[in-house]
């Protein structure tokens, strides 16, 4: 579904060059769950955000479905993004002036469904996330776990092939983190793959398969699955 | 429509700024579009024709004296001398001129001890009158030289041939304006024999609901201050100007007055409303201008204030066009609403100082015209911000 081979990703301001991924191969499957871990200023949000077309890579293949992304227009990736990748990020990023029933309907609108299809999709992604009854509250009526919630419910609503999450619980608790892991669990034996960055190893752990960068440098690392 | 209803309900929840720059289109344009119809409105009396070829013709007030004997003979003399220039088609003597602001006026009648049906200026002059004037007849016949009385003042008392305008005739025989052909009209009491209808010919005060209604009478007056008209062929003015002096300045006594093109007579009458369209303008383009940084300052703020939510829309599928789509349409929208408050201000308002000052309404079509423009110039004025709202990186939405 995704495969990456000699990718890498450099950053150009004021003739400082930053290295921030150095060339690696990398393959996902449909339906994996991969954990990204890596200390701090590794690389790790860079990968995320070319693997979710956020950014350009620098240089190497990056194939999404078979397809190179580099012949995307912006048209292109935003309908793949919009369509095929569901994104939940540390910050929630919902739209405060919308109720989250809008907030879940916001990507939707730029598919082709009819209304009554929305209303179908984000009923049902509200109910998965256990927030259907708060549908017409605004996102600050909310705790930092719930209004992850909600972003994991506008990121489904959409039945995206991949889940792209960025340290999703990176700003809550550790029981509201353990609701948002098991409910990222449930997405992924659905079918959706996932990929997600976390600093805590123990939630990385929860994952089939964990990648780990370290200074650019993108590795497999098995051990810790030989561990568990 | 897509973000119709987003941007609807994120009004309701943010109401203050759209509302404060809806009401400042709303005040921006009923302003606008007042000014710009008086604005047009004045232009269009200043462009109704005087009914002379003005630019070929001029005027001279030059005095007759009574020291040189006989004033008829001077006046006779002079315009000799005048149609006697290179250049010089005709000229008449004149009591007054059209759009000089200064002459007589009378009330016509249909029986001297009846109520008058309309009011004219009044010119007097002679048998030349229409050639000098380029007047077009409609109906009629012009003056014959015998029909010509002298008089050194008041001629207007003198009972005489007269010609009028078609406008007056038709307002003093609307049925058939043709029929006053022939009939005599009163006026100072004494009759006046309508002998012919001329097409148009404005009267000595442009600002004067009845400026078009005239009346020419074959009594041409010998004053000390002596008015004649000349007309030139096409191209000869600036050489006529510089003879006629020489001419006319033929003994010590002679003075003359002034020298003055018609065109020059029409300026100066409507000097006043050229200056007030000119302020008005500065006014409109110091409004708009106002008005067009208040909505780019506005959608400055309102996408800086939301380039977090702008990225987060980029990376949930909103292309760069649907972006730019999305702060045209809630611009659109804010001016729509700024406009459609406007246009029910401007009924409402209308209504009542056509009462109160009874102006003329400003016509609908107007209206919408300018709510047009002005929803137009509010995307103009967001097409920048817009533009660097459309570069946010959708990858802003995973720092910090
Ligand atoms: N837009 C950019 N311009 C220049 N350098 C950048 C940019 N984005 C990231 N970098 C650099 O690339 C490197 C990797 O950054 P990245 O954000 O991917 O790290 P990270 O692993 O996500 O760190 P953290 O765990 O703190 O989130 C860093 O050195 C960073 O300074
Ligand atoms: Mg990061």
């Amino acid at each position: 579904m995704l495969k990456m081979k000699s990718l890498s990703k450099a950053f150009l301001t004021d003739a400082i060059k930053t290295q921030a991924l150095h060339p690696f191969d990398l393959t996902i499957e449909q339906g994996e769950f991969v954990s990204v871990i890596g200390p701090s200023g590794s690389g790790k949000t860079t990968f995320l955000n070319i693997a979710g077309l956020l950014e350009e890579h620098s240089d190497g293949l990056y194939e999404l479905d078979g397809k190179d992304v580099a012949q995307f227009t912006d048209k292109k990736k935003s309908a793949y993004r919009n369509e095929k990748i569901g994104f939940v990020f540390q910050s929630f990023n919902l739209i405060p002036e919308l109720n989250l029933y809008d907030n879940v309907d916001m990507p939707l609108r730029y598919r082709k469904f009819n209304s009554e299809e929305r209303h179908k999709r984000i009923m049902q992604a509200l109910e998965q996330v256990g927030l259907a009854g708060r549908k017409d509250h605004y996102p600050t009526q909310l705790s930092g776990g719930q209004q992850q919630r909600i972003a994991i419910a506008r990121a489904i609503a959409g039945t995206p092939s991949v889940i792209l999450a960025d340290e999703p619980t990176g700003n809550l608790d550790s029981k509201m983190a353990e609701g948002i892991m098991s409910l990222l669990k449930d997405i992924n034996a659905a079918g959706t793959s996932i990929i997600m960055v976390t600093h805590d190893n123990e939630q990385a752990a929860q994952a089939k398969r964990i990648v780990q960068i370290k200074d650019g440098h993108l590795s497999e690392y098995t051990q810790q699955k030989a561990i568990a | 429509m897509r973000d119709f209803l987003p941007i609807i309900k994120t009004f309701k929840k943010k109401k203050t700024a759209p509302i404060l720059l809806a009401f400042q289109i709303a005040v921006t344009f009923m302003v606008l579009v007042n000014a710009i119809y008086m604005i047009s409105d004045r232009n269009d009396i200043i462009a109704r024709p005087v009914g002379v070829d003005i630019a070929n013709t001029l005027s001279v007030i030059t005095n007759l004296s009574d020291e040189q004997g006989d004033l008829v003979n001077q006046l006779e003399d002079d315009l000799i001398a005048l149609k006697s220039i290179y250049g010089v088609v005709n000229a008449a003597p004149m009591t007054a001129l059209p759009l000089e602001g200064w002459g007589s006026y009378l009330d016509v009648r249909f029986d001297p001890d009846e109520e008058y049906v309309a009011s004219s200026g009044y010119f007097g002059s002679n048998e030349d009158v229409i050639d000098t004037l380029g007047l077009r007849l409609v109906a009629g016949e012009s003056f014959l030289a015998s029909d010509i009385q002298t008089t050194e003042l008041n001629g207007i008392h003198k009972s005489a041939k007269i010609l009028i305008t078609k406008a007056l005739a038709e307002k003093i025989s609307p049925d058939d304006w043709r029929a006053i052909l022939g009939k005599s009209i009163y006026f100072n009491k004494e009759p006046h024999e309508v002998i012919g209808v001329i097409e148009r010919l404005q009267n000595a005060w442009s600002s004067w609901s009845m400026v078009e209604y005239t009346v020419i009478s074959s009594v041409r007056e010998t004053n000390h201050s002596q008015r004649y008209v000349i007309r030139v062929e096409p191209g000869q003015m600036e050489s006529v100007i510089k003879t006629i002096p020489e001419v006319l300045l033929t003994h010590a006594n002679k003075r003359i007055e002034t020298i003055e093109t018609l065109s020059e007579i029409k300026k100066r009458s409507y000097q006043a409303d050229v200056a007030n369209n000119q302020l008005l303008t500065s006014v409109c383009i110091g409004l708009t201008i106002i008005t067009l940084f208040g909505i780019l300052g506005q959608a400055k703020f309102t996408i800086n204030r939301r380039i977090k939510q702008i990225g987060t829309r980029r990376a949930l599928g909103a292309s760069k066009s649907q972006v730019v789509g999305y702060f045209m349409l809630e611009n659109a929208i804010i001016s729509t609403i700024g406009v459609v408050i406007g246009i029910l201000a401007a009924i409402i308002l209308n209504n009542q100082f056509v009462e109160l000052l009874s102006i003329t309404p400003v016509p609908v079509n107007f209206l919408l015209f300018g709510a047009g423009a002005i929803v137009l110039l509010g995307q103009l004025a967001v097409a920048y911000p817009v533009s660097q709202a459309a570069k946010v990186s959708p990858a802003i939405t995973t720092k910090g």
